[in-house]
This record gives C-alpha cells, structure tokens and sequence, in this order.
C-alpha cells in the first residue's frame, strides 16, 4: 500500500468523524436555552422585530434545514456571521488561530523538550535515586491544575518579579507564562511515556544484539534502542493536540489572550452559535489532521506499520 | 456441574491475593498517596469540627485578612475564613470526583461490555462512537454540556462524566474480548446462563480490578476538570466552598490577597496528588499492563 | 596441545527476585581450546544461557555475577573496562542467540545492521561496508543478497533472521562465537542447515564455536567436546565419541538413552523421573540424587567434585565407576 492511498484512507475515516461532531453539536447549540435574538436586540423589542430578525438570522427553520444551509456555505468557505460582532467568522478565526497555534506550539516544545529528556535520563538512571525524584517530580507535576500553575506564575513572574505582562498580548514574550502551564502536567505525561518505552526497549533482544555486536554505548542506546522507543511518544505528540486546545480555552480565558480558546469560551457565553460552531468546526478538523499526520509519521518511521497497517481500536 | 463452575468462577476472579497486599504495602509512593488521602477524608469527614467557622460565614470586618494564627489561610474578599472553607470543600472535591467516576464508570463498562461481548455491527458502531470521543478535545464537549445544563455543581458532574468515559469502555471492551473464549465462559454458555449473566455475572468481576486502577487514576483528572469548569465560572455556584470556584473569586484579588488563591490550588494538586499516588501503586501491583492512553 | 582461548574459572552467577538472589550457575570452570567445537548440553533452565550470556557479558539487569573469573585470550573479561569490551564483542567474540525473530532491530535494513559492525570494528565507510555485508549474507546462503540485505527484518522468515544474525557476527571473522540455541525457534528442516552452516564458517574462518543446547542429537552432529550441565553445575565433560560411547554421570546417561530410544530401538519414556530441582529449595549433597538410579548415602550428603576419569573425560559423582 503506497503512502498516499494511505493517507487518503485515513483522512477518508475522517470526514464521518468531522460530520458526527459538527451534526451533535449544532442540535446542542439548538435546544439550548435562552434566545440569541433577545441578547442582540435586548428585551424591549416588539415581536414582529424579533419574528423579522429570527427570519434574517434564518433562525426560524429546523435545526436539519439550518444544519444543511450552514453546511453548504462550509463548503464554500463562508462559516456564517458573528451574531454578537456580525463580523465573518472566517474573519474571527483567522485574527484568532495564529495566537493559539502558536501558544500550542511554544507549549509543545517545552513540554516535549522537557519529558523526552528527562524521560530517557530517568530510563537510563531506572531504579538509582535519581530516576525515583524525576518519577516523583512528574506525578507532582501532572497533579497541579494548569490554570492555577498560570496563576501562580502569574504572581511570582508577572507580579513580584515583574519580568513578564501579566496578561493580554504584548509580544511573543506574552506567550510564555500561558505556555509554561500548558506545557507543565503534558510534559509530566510525556515523561512518563518516554522513561516506560525506553526501559521496555533497552531490554529487548535487539539492543542486547547491539551490545553483542560491539557497538559503542551511544550508537546503542541512540540508534537501536531511542530510535523505537521515540515512536509512541511521537504518537501521543499528535493525539496530545486536542487535549492542548482544551487546555488552552482554559489558559487564554485566563490570561486575555486574543487566542481561539477565549473566543470560544466568550461564544459560549454570548450564545453566538455561527462562532461556537465554526471553532468546533476547526478543532475537529484539526483532531483528524493531527491525527492522520501521526499515524503518517509512524508508518515514516516504522517499517512495519505500511505493511500491517494498524487499524481498529 | 454448577458447583464445579461456582468454583471456576470464584478463582477466576480472586481479587484479594495477600501477595499482592504485601507488595501493596512495601509500595512506598502508594503508602503516602494513602497517607495524604487519608488526611483529606479526614478533613472532609469532620470538617464541622476542625473548621474554626462555617464556610459561608460573612464578616465583612475582616475582608482580606492575611493568614494569622486566628485565620490560618487568611480571609477572603467577603472576610470569610479561606482555612474554613477549604476544609469543608475538601467534602465536595472528593464527592465530585467519585461521582465523576461512578458515572463514567457505568457509562464506559456498559458500553464496553457490550461492544466486547457482541462483536460485530454494535461493536463497529460503540468503537467508533469511543473512538470520536477519544480524539476529541474533553473540556470543549463539557462546556458545551455545562451550557446547555446550565451552571452548577451537578452539572459540571454530568458534563465531566459524560465526555470522559472512553478509556473504561476501550479497557472493558478489550478484556471481555479476551475472556469471551475462556473455559468458564464457555461453560457458562453451555448451562445456558444468559447472555446478560454471563456479562455481569462473568465477565465483569474479572475486570473489575483493571477498573478499580482505572477508577483511582481517573479521580484526578475527574477532580482537575471540575475545578477548571467552577474556575471558568461554569461550576459550583457562590457560597459553595468548591476549591475551583474559590480560585475563580480568588484571583480578581490575587495580588493583593494571594492567599486566596494560593491553598485552594495546593489543596486540589494534594488531592489528585494522592490519588495518582494510589492508582500508581495500585497499577503496579494489580495491573502493570494498564495503560490510560 | 592446542591453546586455551577460553576458561571460566569458579563462575556464580544470580538473579535477583523478591526471596533472595538465586543460583543460576554456581561454580562452574570450563576450558574452551582454539578451533574446537565445543557443546553445552543440558536441560531448559540448567543455567546454560546464563552462562552463555555471562561470557560477553550480556546478562540481564537482575543478576549478579557473584564471582569467577572468565578468561578471554588471557584477559579476565569481567574485569576490562567498557571500551576494551566493546572492542571484543563483535570482533573477536560473537554470540547469536536464541530467537531470530527479535533479535534484529525492526528499524532497520538488515543490509545496514550487518554493516554497522566493520564500520565500527573495522573503521570501513558505509560505502564498503555495505557492499562488505552483501556479500557476507549472500555467503551465509541469503539468496539474492543483494536486493535482500535492503529489506527490513519483519519480511525474512526466521531461519533468514538467523542467517543474518550469523552473517552480521561472523564479519570481523571471531574467534570465538558462541551460539545459544541458535536453532531451538527454528523449524527442524531449517535447524540441520543453521547447524551445517555454522559448520561451514567454522571450517572456513578456523574460528572456535561454543554451541549452548537442550538437544543431544545435534551435539554428536557438530561437536568435538561436550560438557552437560544440571543445576547450575557442571557435571560432566569430555570428548564427544567419549561422551556417547561411555557417559559416566547418570544425567549424562539419561539424556544419552533419550535421544537413542528416540532413535528407533524400544522406547523407554521418561528415562530420567522427576524434573531440575527448585534453585531456592536445592537437594542436599548431590542435586541430581532424587532423581538418580545410582543413589548411595554418600551422594544425599556430599556434593561431588570433577574428577578426572581419564585424561579427556572428567566428571562430578561419587558412583561413576558403577555407572560407566
């Protein structure tokens, strides 16, 4: 099976998945209460205002003939308007993504920074002090909530320190707090994986085999045994992705950052459907991009996958 | 014939081993998990007597006290007693937390049960459901929950256990997998137990160890994710002593008053702290192959 | 007299578990001559891996070595540092164990993981080296070696994986190679052409084979000395046609009537009763004596220590003139 037949195969998996979610969705946004019509128009609106606005919002139909008419702008790259800013929300998001992919980004590169090598040291140092305080160290630090980890932050480097903004963007710089505790409890966890896949592959045949051959230490224990213990870890790099999005609603609303998760978490609260929708709508797309690329990069990297192709659970 | 299997079924499934109790003990991470959750319980069982004041006592007097030997954490923005409240909110983080789990518990083994034991059509459709949740990001599918809901402690609850049951049903479906072709299983089917039997009767107590780990290592994220929606303002409503809801009224006085913002937090990294303690050891010794994601 | 190129001196070795660290080789002197074939019988969990994998030094993390010493060419090598073993393994001493199957890396081309060694032993560029390691599989009978040494190792059957194993260990031409149950995962048909090819090399590059097996009928196929272990122990060694032609142990004796009623004649199951004993829980005196036919008092009392019977022939019980 050629590379490209497999990567249309597992975005093909895909589109049910970007279907499934956005169908749910759109009927939870729809039996929510309150009415969006009344937050725009406030309360002292005539009926026949409310009525003609519900017709121009198209807010009348049921929710299958609204589901199909957002659907068939989707397709052509209109996400509908803001009900609150009546801006485009193709608009919105694209002012709002770059902040959280890269916010997504710094928090990755420390996260995995930091857990693959700590991981592989504490692998290496399996069973002296050392390997017990790092393990320590990791379930401490996958146990503190990211957001009070950007509070604290906050104080000490943003308040009494006063090296850093304490919130909203200024630059680059702004990013790094928010970052910092989004990366903290991932990097625990990647941690944690990388230490168990190494310890599991230095005591495979074929490190031993290494060893026989008389291969100095760092061409075994970075060729034959890092080389297959890095592959789960660069699968849960990409499964991490949405988990980040999550954290990151929480980490931006925090912080005032400009980014997709705080416009997510105002949408919600204004009830502004076409935004909710359209973020979701990226997200999920995101997941099965990420995803997809993820199983792309292991058969890249494992010989074995391309032939076996891994399916199912 | 019945005894013969009543026997089968029993060692099948003999969930206490005192070599295992052993190894248990000699855990050194799992015994101060135990220890700090021990502490916790202890809070939150006597909380009407450690706890100096009530948790919703006002006294607008003594607004944003600095901690003191008379107000060990110090006071919040109304003057109430920060020590006070997280004692009695310790009740609640543990109550929500195994709520969460029960929940998503329930959810996750059915499903699992059932996609394990028929496999097939409802197994290709429960596994692709699971498999939808998974990928998807969990926090984002309980805010939605939590709006439709509304806000609320409750809620928040459902919310969480509703978008986080995959790992039990993944776990469930792959153990029933493995036992369906075992002998006592087979002979079960073959004195004609029903299907329901054999799934509860059967199968289920033969997981129910990797679910008892399951559950101890979910509790955390059960706990971080509630207190992230009360944070939000989604969750526990004022004056509910909830650590996430006080975090949220807490950091509108943060420079000021840090205190209100700093125990609530440590209290809630103690508790999960103490439950990936204990899932840890219990993984360990039960169920080494465990394995949440 | 040829030379010794290997001795194992006083050897113990343990593996570390919840109730202690237990016995897998204890005591054990071996002396391997160059260009010898040499085979170590005895059965599954007699500690004969244990030793095997003792020699390079590729024991697990739990064990101990607890004491010995194992002379390599007059180096004692559980004494030489890290660099100066790294430059024996693979070089002038090779190991190929027991399972193919996992013993390649699944990342790599076999092409490649046979190269790595003259790049590394030899200082050879890829280039050569790669060309070097086609035509070391191609010799270990890899048919079309040159388009298979570019495949990964899940696409070879086992007895393949084995070949490259052999090819990759024997390319900076050993003196010694140790093969542990090279054949055991193997199919019986692929089992005879591991063994003649391991033969062949031998002939051809002079080096000296140290064979670990559970399996009597290939011993009197390949070797020139035997030793049979049991326990932990060595119990008896000599030369091969001394060996079949007249065992002086008891264990050796049983193993030799197992592969004989195998063979055709009447058979006789179970010529030896019972099983290896529990290291934790060992018999007192002699542990082969529960299971013995020849059992005296002296034997449930003392252990006995190698004697030589005749000048090749050395073995450890207090009855083997009865026996012989």
């Amino acid at each position: 099976m050629g590379l490209l037949s497999y990567t249309t195969k597992k975005l093909l998996i895909g589109i049910p998945v970007v279907f499934g979610v956005t169908i749910i969705l759109f009927y939870i946004m729809y039996s929510l209460p309150g009415d969006p019509i009344k937050l725009i128009a406030g309360e002292r609106v005539t009926p026949e205002r409310v009525e003609e606005l519900r017709r121009a919002w198209g807010l009348d139909q049921p929710p299958y003939v609204q589901y199909f008419y957002w659907l068939s702008h989707v397709v052509r790259g209109d996400l509908g308007v803001s009900i609150v800013t009546k801006q485009p929300v193709s608009y919105l998001l694209m002012q709002r993504l770059p902040y959280t992919l890269m916010l997504m980004l710094i928090s990755m590169l420390i996260s995995y920074a930091i857990g693959v090598s700590i991981g592989i040291v504490s692998a290496l140092m399996k069973g002296k002090p050392i390997d017990g305080l790092l393990s320590v160290t990791a379930i401490v630090s996958y146990s503190i909530p990211g957001f009070w980890l950007g509070l604290m932050l906050m104080l000490v480097f943003g308040y009494y320190l006063r090296l850093l903004p304490i919130s909203g963007y200024e630059g680059l710089h702004s990013l790094l707090i928010p970052a910092l505790s989004l990366a903290l409890p991932s990097s625990a966890a990647v941690m944690r994986l990388m230490r168990a896949e190494m310890i599991e592959v230095l005591n495979e045949d074929y490190v031993r085999t290494a060893w026989a051959k008389g291969l100095p230490r760092r061409r075994v224990l970075v060729v034959h045994a890092l080389r297959n213990a890095v592959l789960p870890v660069v699968v849960m790099l990409f499964l991490d992705i949405p988990w980040l999005i999550g954290g990151a609603v929480v980490i931006e609303t925090l912080f005032a950052l400009p980014g997709m998760g705080r416009l997510l978490y105002l949408s919600i609260i204004r009830q502004d459907y076409a935004v909710v929708q359209g973020i979701v709508l990226i997200i999920t797309i995101l997941t099965v991009v990420f995803n997809t690329l993820g199983d792309l990069v292991v058969a890249a990297l494992d010989p074995r996958v391309r032939v076996e192709k891994g399916e199912g659970m | 014939m019945t005894r013969l299997l009543e026997d089968l079924r029993k060692k099948a499934y003999s969930v206490y081993r005192s070599e295992e109790v052993k190894l248990l003990i000699r855990h050194r991470r799992g015994v101060v998990g135990l220890a700090l959750l021990t502490i916790i319980v202890f809070m939150a069982l006597t909380a009407d007597l450690i706890a100096p004041r009530r948790f919703d006592e006002v006294d607008t007097a003594l607004r944003l006290q600095p901690p003191s030997l008379k107000h060990l954490f110090g006071t919040d923005h109304l003057g109430r007693d920060v020590f006070s409240r997280i004692v009695y909110g310790a009740r609640i983080a543990l109550w929500v937390g195994i709520l969460v789990v029960l929940v998503e518990a329930g959810i996750g083994v059915t499903l699992g049960l059932i996609s394990g034991y028929y496999s097939g059509f409802l197994d290709k459709v429960i596994s692709a459901f699971t498999d939808m949740l998974w990928a998807f990001p969990p926090i984002i599918l309980a805010l939605a929950i939590v709006t439709i809901l509304g806000p609320g402690l409750t809620n928040v609850v459902i919310a969480v256990a509703v978008v986080s049951w995959a790992p039990y049903a993944r776990i469930v479906r792959a153990k029933t997998q493995s036992l369906v072709s075992r002998e006592f299983v087979m002979a079960a089917r073959a004195i004609g137990e029903s299907d329901l039997s054999i799934m509860f009767r059967y199968i289920l107590p033969n997981t129910l160890v990797s679910i008892i780990v399951l559950a101890t290592l979910t509790i955390p994220s059960a706990i971080l994710y509630t207190t992230a929606l009360s944070f939000l303002g989604f969750g526990a409503q004022p004056p509910t002593p909830d650590w996430g809801a006080m975090l949220n009224e807490g950091k509108d006085y943060i420079f000021g008053a840090p205190w209100n913002s700093i125990f609530p937090g440590v209290f809630i990294t103690l508790t999960a702290l103490s439950f990936n303690l204990l899932g840890d050891a219990l993984r360990d010794v039960l169920d080494p192959k465990l394995r949440l994601r | 007299m040829p030379e010794k190129i290997l001795e194992v001196q006083n050897l113990k070795v343990c593996y570390e578990t919840g109730r202690g660290c237990v016995k897998a080789v204890d005591d054990v002197s071996l002396t391997i001559f160059e260009g010898e074939a040499f085979c170590l019988v005895g059965e599954t969990g007699c500690g004969k891996s244990t030793l095997a994998l003792s020699i390079p030094r590729l024991l697990p993390p739990n064990s101990r070595v607890l004491d010995g010493r194992i002379l390599f060419k007059g180096k004692d090598l559980l004494r030489v540092d890290d660099s100066e073993l790294q430059r024996i393994r693979g070089k002038e001493m090779a190991i190929v164990f027991q399972n193919p199957m996992t013993s390649l890396n699944p990342a790599y081309r076999v092409g490649y993981q046979v190269a790595e060694v003259p790049v590394t032993h030899l200082g050879m560029s890829w280039d050569k080296a790669l060309t070097s390691a086609v035509n070391q599989l191609s010799k270990v009978g890899i048919p079309d070696a040159g388009i298979r040494a570019r495949d990964y190792p899940h696409v070879y059957s086992g007895g393949m994986k084995q070949r490259s194993m052999i090819a990759m260990m024997t390319t900076c031409k050993p003196s010694l190679l140790i093969a542990d149950e090279p054949t055991t995962a193997l199919d019986v048909t692929i089992q005879a052409q591991i063994l003649k090819l391991l033969h062949s090399l031998r002939v051809e590059y002079g080096l000296t084979l140290l064979l670990i097996t559970h399996n009597f009928g290939i011993v009197a196929e390949v070797c020139d000395r035997v030793g049979v272990m049991y326990s932990g122990k060595i119990v008896e060694v000599g030369e091969v046609t001394e060996i079949f032609d007249n065992p002086l142990h008891p264990y050796t004796r049983g193993l030799i009537e197992c592969v004989a009623s195998r063979r055709g004649s009447k058979a006789r199951l179970n010529q030896i009763p019972g099983s290896l004993p529990n290291p934790l829980n060992l018999p007192s005196g002699c542990r082969f004596h529960p299971r013995c036919p020849y059992t005296t008092y002296l034997c449930m009392k003392e252990e006995p220590t190698m004697t030589e019977a005749t000048s090749n022939h050395s073995v450890a019980c207090h009855n083997y003139k009865a026996v012989g």
